[in-house]
C-alpha cells in the first residue's frame, strides 16, 4: 500500500526560480527510501515541499495511510527555549491527539529507550547537541505516524543512539509505516533502506532498489557511492 | 602574499572601525543628528569657555570633591582590552605564535591608546572646575591624570581576565567583588591622597608596574583561545549591540537546567485536550522568559504609577486602558508562540488553534489585570474594594477577550 505519493512539478523558494523539477516517486507501507544527493542538490526542498513549506510548488502530494499523519525529524533540532522536553512532548501529543494514557505509556518507552528520562524536566535548550537531536527522534516516534520524513537523522547522534534509532524505525516499518530519509550517510543508506531516490541538480537522476541502481549505472556490484558517481 | 601580523592587525581594527560605522550610519538619522550635532557642539564649546573664564554656576561651586571621584571612577571602569582575535584563527593562524603575541600585543597597545585619550579628554574638561573650585595645580592635575589613565589599564586588564576565565555566576560575583573593591580603592586614594603628589606619584609607578606584568602576561597567553573569541565579538559589537539594545533578546546572564517556574512541567489546566495544552504552554513560556518578565515589570511599574496619580474614578477608564493593552501586548506574544518553527513540525486544525488564543491570551493577562483592577478597587472603595475587584476584573477579562478576540 502507498502511504506516500510525491508528484512535484515544480517547486522553489521563489516562482521565478524553481530550485526542484519533475519529482516522482512513492514510499510504501513498510518502506525506507533513501532521498541521496549531494550538498545543494534539492533534497531538503523536496522534504519541505512535501511537507507544504515552500512558497512555491506546482504539483500533487498525498498521504495515503490510514491517518494520513507524517512525523519530521529535522537535521537541525528545532525547539523553544523556555520549554522542557515534557512540555515539547505534550505540545506533539496535542498535535496528533493522543490520549493521556497512550501519551504517558509512549512517552515513558522513548524516554527510557533513548535514556533521557532523568532530563525529562530540564531544558532543551540546555542539552548537549546530541540530546537535542535525540529528542528530535523522541517527539518523531512519540506519534506512531504513516509516514516519517527525516533528514539527516545520524548527524550528531552517538554509535548507541544511531543504534536505537535504527531499530525503532525498523519496528515502525514492521507496524506499517513508510520512511524517507534524506542522508549522506551512503553506507549506512546502502545498508538499511529498501529503495533509493537519488537527485542532482534540482531532478531525479536513478530510483529503485540497489540492482536496480547498480543496472542503471552500469556498474554492477558497484556501491552506492560509485553508481552515484557515475550517474552525475 | 605580503602580509605580516602588523598589517593583519592593522585591518582588523580598520574593518572593525568601518562596521562600527556603517551600524552608526544605518541606527542613526543623519540629518536629524545634524540638527542636534551642530548646536551641541556648539554649545559645548560656549559652556567650556565659560567654565574659564566666566562666573561658575552656584550648583557647581556646591559638588563635592567625592560626586566628582565617583564619577571619574565609573569612567576608569569604561576601559576594555582587545587581542584582536577572530574564531577563524583557529583554522592556521593559533600554529604561528609570533603572529598571536604581535597580534594581541598591537591589540594591548591600541586599547592602552584608547585609555589615555578617553582619559585626558575627561580630566581635559574637569581642569576648570578643579582649578577654579578645588584650587589645583596643573602639576598636581597631571599626577591625578596620570593615576586615572594608570587605574583605567589596570581595570581592563584584570577585567579581561576575569571575562574570559568565569562565566556563568562566578562572573557576576568576580566582576562584582572586583568594582566594590577596586571603587573603594579607588575612592580612598583619590579622596586621601589627591592633594599628596608624592604618594600618588609612587601609587601610580606601582600601577605601572603591575600593568607591565599584566600585559606581559596578556601578551603570553595564548591558551583562552575560545574566551578571547567570545570577548572580542562582545567587544566588537558593542555600540552595535547598543544602538540595537531594544529591539534583540538580550542573553540571559545565567542559565538554568530546569526552569524556575514550573520546575516538573507542572500543568495549569486539569483537562489536557489540544487547545488547553497548546494555551497552557504559551502562558508557562511567557512566565519563563527573562526578556517577557522584564517587560511585564515595566509595565507593572508604570501602570501602578499610572492608577495611584489618576484622581478618583478616572482611575477606572485608566485601568481598563491597561488591561487593554495588555490584552493587544499578549495577543502578539501569542502570534509569536504560533508562528514558532517548532508548532511547524505538527499539522494544526484552525478550530484548535483558534480555541486556545482566548485561553492563552487571558492566561497571559490574568496576573497584571487582577492587579490593576485590586489597587484601582482598593483605592477607590476601600479594602473591600480590592477585594470585590478581584473577581470582577477576572470576569470581565474573560468576557472581554472572548468577545474581542476576533478583532485582535
Amino acid at each position: 500500500m502507498t502511504v506516500l505519493d510525491v508528484h512535484i512539478e515544480e517547486a522553489g523558494y521563489e516562482a521565478s526560480h524553481p530550485q526542484i523539477h519533475d519529482i516522482q516517486f512513492q514510499v510504501k507501507a513498510g518502506e525506507l527510501v533513501g532521498l541521496i544527493g549531494p550538498n545543494g542538490a534539492g533534497k531538503s526542498t523536496t522534504l519541505k515541499g512535501i511537507m507544504g513549506l515552500l512558497k512555491f510548488c506546482k504539483g500533487d502530494i498525498r498521504f495515503m495511510g490510514e491517518q494520513k499523519t507524517y512525523a519530521y525529524i529535522p537535521e537541525k533540532p528545532i525547539m523553544y527555549d523556555a520549554m522542557t522536553l515534557w512540555e515539547h512532548l505534550e505540545i506533539a501529543a496535542a498535535a496528533y491527539q493522543l490520549t493521556t494514557e497512550v501519551f504517558h505509556t509512549r512517552a515513558t518507552e522513548l524516554l527510557q529507550r533513548f535514556r533521557m528520562e532523568e532530563v525529562k524536566h530540564q531544558l532543551p535548550s540546555s542539552f548537549s547537541k546530541g540530546m537535542q537531536q535525540k529528542m528530535m527522534l523522541i517527539i518523531g516516534f512519540l506519534t506512531k505516524p504513516d509516514v516519517y520524513i527525516v533528514d539527516e537523522p545520524f548527524v550528531g547522534l552517538d554509535p548507541r543512539a544511531t543504534k536505537d534509532f535504527l531499530m525503532m524505525l525498523h519496528a515502525e516499518r514492521e507496524r506499517g509505516a513508510g520512511v524517507l530519509m534524506s542522508t549522506h550517510v551512503l553506507d549506512t543508506a546502502e545498508r538499511i533502506c529498501s529503495s533509493f531516490v537519488l537527485v542532482n541538480e534540482g531532478s531525479i537522476v536513478a530510483q529503485g532498489t540497489l540492482s536496480e541502481i547498480q543496472a542503471r549505472s552500469g556498474i554492477s556490484d558497484a556501491t552506492l557511492l560509485d553508481c552515484f558517481d557515475a550517474l552525475t | 602574499m605580503d602580509m605580516n601580523a602588523w598589517k593583519l592587525g592593522w585591518r582588523r581594527l580598520e574593518d572593525q572601525w568601518r562596521y562600527q560605522y556603517r551600524a552608526l550610519r544605518s541606527a542613526v538619522d543623519w540629518t536629524v543628528m545634524l540638527y542636534i550635532i551642530l548646536p551641541g557642539l556648539f554649545f559645548g564649546i560656549r559652556g567650556y569657555y565659560s567654565l574659564w573664564a566666566e562666573g561658575l554656576p552656584g550648583w557647581i561651586l556646591r559638588i563635592p570633591f567625592t560626586v566628582l571621584v565617583v564619577a571619574c571612577y565609573l569612567c576608569v571602569r569604561m576601559g576594555s582590552i582587545r587581542v584582536l582575535v577572530e574564531e577563524g584563527d583557529a583554522l592556521f593562524l593559533r600554529q604561528k605564535k609570533e603572529w598571536v603575541y604581535k597580534l594581541t600585543l598591537m591589540g594591548c597597545t591600541y586599547s592602552i591608546i584608547l585609555q589615555v585619550l578617553r582619559q585626558t579628554v575627561l580630566w581635559v574638561i574637569l581642569l576648570p572646575i578643579l582649578i577654579r573650585v578645588f584650587g589645583w595645580g596643573y602639576e598636581q592635575w597631571v599626577m591625578v591624570l596620570f593615576f586615572n589613565i594608570m587605574a583605567s589599564v589596570l581595570w581592563s586588564f584584570v577585567q579581561n581576565k576575569i571575562n574570559i576565565s568565569f562565566s556563568g555566576w562566578r562572573h557576576v560575583l568576580m566582576g562584582t567583588l572586583f568594582t566594590v573593591i577596586g571603587g573603594m580603592g579607588y575612592t580612598v586614594l583619590m579622596v586621601t591622597y589627591a592633594e599628596q603628589e608624592r604618594i600618588l606619584i609612587y601609587v601610580s609607578m606601582l600601577l605601572l608596574l603591575l600593568n607591565g606584568l599584566f600585559c606581559w602576561r596578556r601578551i603570553k597567553n595564548i591558551h583562552s583561545f575560545e574566551g578571547d573569541v567570545r570577548e572580542e565579538g562582545k567587544l566588537r559589537m558593542k555600540w552595535t549591540a547598543f544602538l540595537l539594545r531594544d529591539t534583540l533578546d538580550r542573553q540571559p546572564w545565567f542559565r538554568t537546567r530546569r526552569p524556575l517556574l514550573f520546575r516538573s512541567s507542572n500543568h495549569l489546566f486539569r483537562k489536557r485536550d489540544t487547545p488547553q495544552v497548546l494555551a497552557e504552554s504559551s502562558v508557562k513560556s511567557l512566565f519563563r522568559m527573562p526578556v517577557h518578565i522584564k517587560l511585564m515589570v515595566q509595565f507593572w511599574v508604570v501602570g501602578t504609577v499610572a492608577v495611584l496619580l489618576t484622581p478618583g474614578m478616572l482611575k477606572t477608564f485608566v485601568c481598563v486602558g491597561l488591561i487593554a493593552l495588555l490584552m493587544y501586548w499578549m495577543n502578539g506574544v501569542w502570534k509569536q508562540f504560533i508562528a514558532a518553527d517548532y508548532l511547524k513540525l505538527f499539522q494544526w486544525e484552525e478550530k484548535v488553534v483558534l480555541s486556545a488564543k482566548p485561553m492563552a491570551i487571558y492566561g497571559m493577562m490574568l496576573p497584571l489585570m487582577l492587579w490593576f483592577g485590586m489597587v484601582s478597587g482598593g483605592l477607590l472603595f476601600g479594602w473591600i474594594g480590592g477585594i470585590v475587584a478581584l473577581p470582577l476584573c477576572a470576569a470581565a477579562g474573560w468576557v472581554a477577550v472572548k468577545r474581542l478576540i476576533v478583532y485582535l
